[in-house]
């Protein structure tokens, strides 16, 4: 196995609790996450896995009863610090979520939508550029530049998703998050959003939660296992799948315990 | 690690793996048994008994073969489960080359004179139970994911190539002493080498063990 070199860290936790009200979700999480690599999180259902996620980009504050302490670094900037302002941080961290969910609107308007909330295009040719470009980047422009004004909604499961990648990285995101991009996509759906996932990391810095095992294999250079809320293994993807260090990570991705 | 899998057949498939190569394994100890007890003996009745068995054991690795390839699509195996799979087809295809070699040194006894004298097959006879017993220890080591096990046997790679080289030693000299031996010393020759190959296999196995269990190769 050849380790890559030269990595530069994009985002770094360092013991981060997550309580939601009483409960504690994730247990003094720490971990690095490289500078244009896919970084796949796994673990069974309620492990904490996507808390982590939505700590990136600051998601959980929406939450009341969440609370969270430890230190989350992004280039070396804590982002809970009082004084961060959380729209910008988000300008940054992108998200897909599991569904796709597109706004009730034209295609274009739904790319359109962010870069003019934050006020990235200075008139219609820049905008109608950015749509173009980020369309392009999601490998969906072929399949929809025909019928741009017609609703994002009419779409089907992938094209929707692609869409959806194409807002994210509309406003260029510095990191995505993607909590099971594909989890209610078909198998050939799923091969184009994987595959987009792989060209984009040469751009973004990645992380993605998944169920799917072999998808975490199939598109990461790392991968960091969770349970019951604690971060069990992190390591190279390829060793995780081969021979992972800890008997649990072990269990779990051979299907002997879940 | 749990023993079980959450999905019973895959535990079930791969037991039935396991089984394939002990018992492949126990068949090509036996013929490796049988090829040296017929090459000591010039026992040349024995020998369309052995083409027979090696047969058998070239079935066993087809049908293994199979196995792995099933439970590669299926399963998607991984980790263990994964390492489990590459060791076990690299076993079978090295017991398969040792019947190979048990089959060729039996077909080898046939242009010998039945009076070989027995001093001639003194240490080929030692070289031939150390290889068996090699092949014995290495079974174990699967057997009991034995990584000590695999280690000593192929440290013990050593004794057998030590061994065969004083075989082969031996077999000149008396080639030497009678140019009319030439004929067929040549192929007791060929059955030294052949004895050490088969070493060769099993230390082969062994490190194919120790991938299984530890997930690396030995370090020489």
């Amino acid at each position: 196995m050849e380790l890559k070199k030269n990595r530069e860290s994009k985002v770094l936790s360092k013991n981060v609790d997550v309580f939601y009200g009483n409960k504690q979700a994730l247990f003094n999480v720490n971990l690095e996450i490289f500078k244009n690599e896919v970084t796949a999180l796994i673990g069974p259902s309620g492990c904490g896995k996507s808390t982590f996620l939505r700590c990136i980009n600051r998601m959980n504050d929406v939450i009341d009863i969440c609370k969270i302490s430890g230190e989350i670094e992004i280039d070396g900037f804590n982002i809970y610090k009082p004084d961060v302002d959380v729209v910008r941080l988000r300008e940054k961290v992108g998200m897909v979520f599991q569904k796709p969910n597109p706004f009730p609107k034209s295609i274009y308007d739904n790319i359109a939508y962010g870069p003019s909330i934050h006020g990235i295009a200075k008139d219609k040719n820049e905008m109608d550029q950015i749509v173009e470009t980020s369309l392009k980047r999601a490998a969906l422009w072929e399949e929809v530049k025909d019928r741009l004004d017609e609703p994002g909604t009419g779409l089907s499961g992938g094209q929707q998703q692609r869409l959806c990648i194409a807002r994210a990285i509309s406003i260029n995101p510095e990191i995505i998050l993607m909590d099971e991009p594909c989890s209610a996509l078909d198998p050939i759906a799923t091969a184009k959003i994987e595959e987009l996932i792989d060209s984009l990391k040469t751009s973004f810095t990645i992380v993605i939660v998944t169920h799917s095992m072999s998808q975490a294999a199939r598109v990461s250079q790392r991968t960091g296992f969770f349970h019951l809320g604690k971060l069990i293994e992190m390591d190279e993807t390829e060793k995780i799948f081969k021979n992972p260090n800890n008997s649990m990570t072990q269990d779990y991705i051979t299907g002997r315990f879940g | 690690m749990s023993e079980e899998h959450i999905v019973k057949s895959y535990d079930e498939e791969l037991q039935i793996l396991n089984d394939s190569i002990v018992q492949m394994g126990s068949l090509t100890e036996k013929l490796l048994q049988d090829s040296m007890n017929a090459v000591t003996t010039v026992d040349k009745d024995a020998v369309s008994k052995i083409v027979e068995s090696d047969v058998k054991i070239n079935k066993f690795r087809a049908s293994i073969d199979q196995q792995i390839m099933t439970i590669l699509v299926k399963r998607s195996p991984v980790a263990i489960d994964l390492r489990n799979a590459i060791s076990t087809l690299k076993m079978s295809q090295d017991l398969e080359r040792i019947g190979d070699i048990a089959k060729g040194n039996a077909k080898k006894i046939l242009p010998l004179p039945d009076d070989l004298p027995p001093e001639m097959l003194s240490k080929i006879k030692k070289l031939g139970e150390m290889v068996q017993q090699q092949l014995k220890s290495t079974l174990d080591a699967f057997i009991e994911k034995s990584v000590p096990k695999s280690l000593q046997t192929i440290e013990n790679d050593e004794k057998v190539n030590e061994l065969a080289t004083l075989s082969i030693q031996e077999v000149l000299e008396f080639l030497s002493k009678d140019k009319k031996n030439l004929e067929f010393a040549t192929n007791l020759l060929f059955v030294c080498k052949n004895i050490e190959r088969a070493g060769d296999h099993i230390s082969r196995i062994c490190q194919n063990v120790h991938y299984l269990i530890e997930g690396d190769y030995p370090k020489k």
